[in-house]
């Protein structure tokens, strides 16, 4: 894992983080990177909840790059305010993520607006292999919640 | 505009399908895993993550893969 400390904002003094706000989002800013390993484990996860998948044996599932997007959003935005909700999702897939590769994923705060009095939080989040290949691009538009 | 058909796919979404891809993902956002919580919100109770119904299709299911 690299990058600052989940939040990319921690107190000065050492201290709990405060909570990510939506005032606290700066737009254009990179929050870090967290690298992770897919393997036969998280696979075997996924299988569990989608035993019908098919996807070649020494990929991990195209929708890892999902998961992979999910799990930087939550140690590099955190702690966020609960009951935050996503409003859209777009993901471009690339190179396939193979098992054992080391895929690191790059979150940035690309937008957010208040609108009808929902704030709306949009965050860019890009993998890429031990290789520097690109495996996905995704952006998740969000509701924040405070 | 070139619409192309897709395929449906279903599946049933219940707590365990919930419970199992916030293991995965590691989001126990409350709107997914508490209903007490998402009762007290505008959802008015628990909700599947959004990308939850993240999939795509068999072979090499999305990947760019060179020819």
């Amino acid at each position: 894992m690299s990058g600052p400390q989940p939040g990319g904002n921690p107190d000065a003094c050492g201290g709990e983080p405060p909570v990510l706000t939506f005032d606290r989002f700066v737009v254009g800013k990179s929050y870090g990177s967290l690298t992770e390993a897919p393997d036969a484990a998280l696979v075997g996860h996924w299988r569990g909840l989608y035993p019908q998948d098919e996807f070649p044996a020494d990929c991990a599932p195209p929708a890892m790059a999902t998961v992979l997007m999910m799990r930087a959003y939550m140690h590099l935005l955190s702690p966020r305010p609960p009951g935050n909700i996503h409003a859209r999702q777009q993901m471009t897939l690339g190179a396939p993520i193979r098992l054992g590769d080391s895929v690191s994923t790059e979150v940035e705060c690309v937008g957010k607006e208040l609108r009808r009095e929902r704030r709306y939080v949009t965050v860019r989040a890009r993998g890429t292999n031990q290789h520097g290949v690109a495996c996905f691009d995704g952006v998740l538009t969000l509701i924040w919640a405070a | 505009m070139n619409i192309k058909s897709l395929s449906t796919i279903s599946r049933d979404i219940d707590m365990a399908a919930i419970l199992a891809y916030a293991e995965i993902t590691g989001d126990f956002n409350p709107i997914h895993v508490d209903p007490a919580f998402a009762a007290t919100t505008a959802m008015g109770g628990v909700i599947a993550h959004g990308t939850l119904s993240a999939r795509w299709r068999p072979g090499h299911g999305g990947w760019r893969v060179a020819p």
